[in-house]
């Protein structure tokens, strides 16, 4: 049964095409539906539409008038658009760092009420469309959350807004950006796409600090940041997508790119000595959207030099992979058995090289650094796709360990678990976490905390404070674009 | 950190999208179903087969079709610019398809009425097999592979619509896909 990748999937869209026929009779059918709608009710929204957009606009007026009265005032602003209250650069076309005089973030300084969405009980950070979790700063002190509008052209490129709080949800301003990554408790870099003088699309990243009006333009055309809870930030740079391209990456060290590397940048670990990237083999990427080019691992120093080369380590290049919390061992999702339609998660320890397969495949994340938590999702069958399992590298035993669909982990003890569509259970397995596990000890779910609807898309790594004490939960229905980002702890 | 991964072979306009006529559309925000339906009409046929693929028959399917035709009229004076029309509408049908089938627990066993074909090739995919792998794959695998290798929506568009960053919609397609594979072949050993 040797099919090729293209020939699976040429027979997918066909397979599709055929399925999706409906009657002649189905289509006439909803025209006379369309000429027997109601009346229309003009201003009427049945889309509902958060208080805080509202109150919010009031306030970013209110914003905006003040950043112009400032700026008029100081005198060097004037030319700044109206429309723009965020740090808004511009490139140039040299690439040259350029340093931009901005208009200041909004300072939410009588910060209105925010409306959640759904009914939470959980502290409401913001509520608002499309959102997805940035990231903390090294210290735990602040963290972002981007946003992109709702009713935005999805390929236009630099309307995502992030957001950026304090750790007690006061907001601290936005940046216009597509990725932020933190540098230091202050400092964090900005990526936004944007086109460029000669009309090609690209990637350009910008230094920022928290309180400061400027952006600094870094030189060169990128597509993506890698971060890691450190600080420790690699920048990869613009990739047509195809194997017979390099890849290459710079690392930022104290505001400084380091000359570019060789591979694919995926993971840091959480003390920022290393980092995992790929190197592109293969096979050219078919048409569809799922195909993704392939290549081995390498783990490599922050200062570029390698540490481990597991050529047998096979993966794509959106996989999922992710160090222990000591960084000896690094899980990634196998692909070598891609052509039968089995993936696996496998383990790299940095130290040996050698690579162990575990047969299963889902979701992961370290619980801690021998211990290894996924959502076994390998059934088609929905009903099964609800078990947690544990793997110990001590003595290779699976074991299963709680129920659900949703898994985090912050190495530590933490974790959240649990069904979406539901509750979810935080629950802890360590001491050094929450307050709460002191008081009960090890290995008790020490809390259920309902949330206003479904864990919206995923609840990246980076959603856990570095200390482990809090994460962001991103809250939705799948159904209006609004999110409620909640506070967990 | 999961990051946007950014194609710019993806980076395009949806080719299937037609210019959208602002009169149309003002024609409609004044109560014109006429003008609505001429609106709506070039993107019909396609959305009652997404909908289909999602929900597994094809009265649900109109159904959420006419739900999300019933929302589009009615929200249509938010929308500020025509040529967010065909990815605004798409998203309220897709939306109002998962809607649809939310709560299901069991599986969708799609209609199927795809003819048998001619010979019993190794080398080639049994269709009929594959529509079964198909319906026995759960909602969001199915939603996933429906964006993406029947109505070819671009990446962009899916990552905004199911609130995902763009390089976790491929690589969750590309899962969709090898499961859809795995299905496929257990369908295959029957």
């Amino acid at each position: 049964m040797n099919r090729s990748s293209d020939d699976f999937e040429a027979a997918v869209g066909t397979t599709l095409a055929e399925l999706a026929r409906v009657d002649r009779s189905t289509v006439a059918e909803t025209h006379a539906f369309i000429a027997a709608l109601p009346d229309r009710h003009p201003g009427r929204a049945l889309l509902r539409w958060p208080d805080r957009w509202s109150a919010g606009l009031a306030a970013a007026v209110v914003g905006l008038v003040a950043v112009a009265v400032v700026a008029s005032a100081l005198g060097g602003l004037n030319n700044a658009p109206a429309a723009s209250a965020t740090p808004s650069p511009q490139p140039t076309a040299s690439g040259e760092p350029n340093v931009v005089p901005s208009s200041p973030p909004i300072v939410f300084a009588t910060a209105s009420p925010v409306v959640p969405a759904f009914n939470e009980t959980l502290p409401v950070v913001m509520t608002g469309a499309n959102l997805w979790m940035q990231g903390w700063s090294p210290d735990g002190s602040s963290f972002a959350i981007a946003e992109q509008p709702p009713d935005t052209p999805p390929s236009t490129r630099g309307i995502p807004v992030v957001h950026l709080f304090k750790r007690d949800m006061t907001p601290e301003g936005t940046v216009d950006a597509s990725q932020l990554a933190w540098t230091d408790a202050t400092h964090f870099v900005a990526l936004r796409y944007e086109s460029s003088s000669d009309g090609t699309a690209g990637g350009h990243v910008y230094a920022g600090r928290i309180g400061s009006v400027q952006l600094t333009q870094l030189p060169g055309n990128f597509q993506r940041l890698v971060s890691g809870p450190s600080g420790a930030v690699a920048l990869m740079q613009w990739w047509d997508g195809t194997p017979e391209t390099p890849t290459h990456y710079v690392v930022l060290s104290g505001g400084a790119e380091s000359d570019a590397r060789d591979g694919y940048p995926v993971a840091w670990s959480r003390d920022g000595s290393l980092l995992a990237i790929i190197h592109p083999t293969g096979p050219p990427p078919p048409r569809g959207v799922g195909s993704q080019v392939t290549g081995w691992i390498e783990v490599v120093g922050s200062a570029g030099q390698s540490v481990v080369k597991a050529s047998s380590a096979n993966t794509w290049i959106s996989s999922e992979m992710a160090f222990t919390p000591d960084g000896s061992r690094l899980a990634f999702q196998d692909d070598t058995h891609a052509a039968d339609g089995r993936d696996e998660i496998g383990v790299l320890t940095v130290a040996t090289g050698q690579v162990q397969m575990l047969g299963h495949f889902g979701p992961m994340t370290w619980l801690n650094s021998y211990q290894l938590l996924y959502v076994d999702t390998w059934s088609s069958i929905p009903s099964e796709n609800v078990k947690v399992m544990v793997w110990s590298d001590t003595d290779g035993t699976f074991s299963s360990y709680s129920t659900g669909n949703v898994l985090t982990a912050n190495g530590w003890g933490g974790m959240v678990v649990g069904m979406n569509g539901g509750d979810v259970n935080l629950g802890t397995t360590g001491p050094t976490n929450l307050t709460l596990v002191r008081q009960n000890g090890w290995g008790i779910v020490v809390g259920t905390v309902a949330l206003g609807n479904e864990v919206f898309g995923e609840i990246p790594g980076d959603s856990w404070s570095p200390d482990g004490q809090m994460v962001v939960l991103v809250v939705g229905d799948g159904q209006s674009p609004f999110q409620d980002a909640v506070l967990a702890q | 950190m999961e990051a946007a991964i950014i194609d710019a072979a993806m980076d395009r306009p949806f080719e299937g999208d037609r210019q959208v006529s602002r009169e149309l559309i003002e024609r409609a925000v004044a109560g014109d179903r006429a003008a609505f339906d001429r609106l709506v009409e070039p993107y019909l046929a396609v959305a009652l087969g997404a909908a289909r693929l999602i929900t597994g028959s094809e009265a649900d399917a109109a159904d959420a079709v006419q739900d999300a035709l019933l929302h589009a009229w009615q929200g249509l004076d938010r929308l500020r610019d025509p040529a967010l029309f065909p990815a605004w509408f798409r998203k309220i049908v897709i939306r109002s398809a998962t809607r649809t089938v939310r709560g299901r627990r069991h599986l969708v066993e799609l209609d199927l009425d795809i003819p048998a074909p001619p010979d019993s090739l190794d080398s080639e995919v049994d269709r009929r097999l594959l529509a079964r792998a198909f319906g026995r794959l759960d909602r969001k695998d199915r939603v996933l592979l429906t964006l993406h290798h029947y109505w070819q929506m671009p990446v962009a568009e899916s990552a905004q619509l199911l609130g995902l960053p763009e390089g976790t919609v491929r690589s969750r397609v590309h899962h969709a896909l090898k499961r859809l594979r795995a299905s496929y072949d257990a369908e295959v050993r029957r």
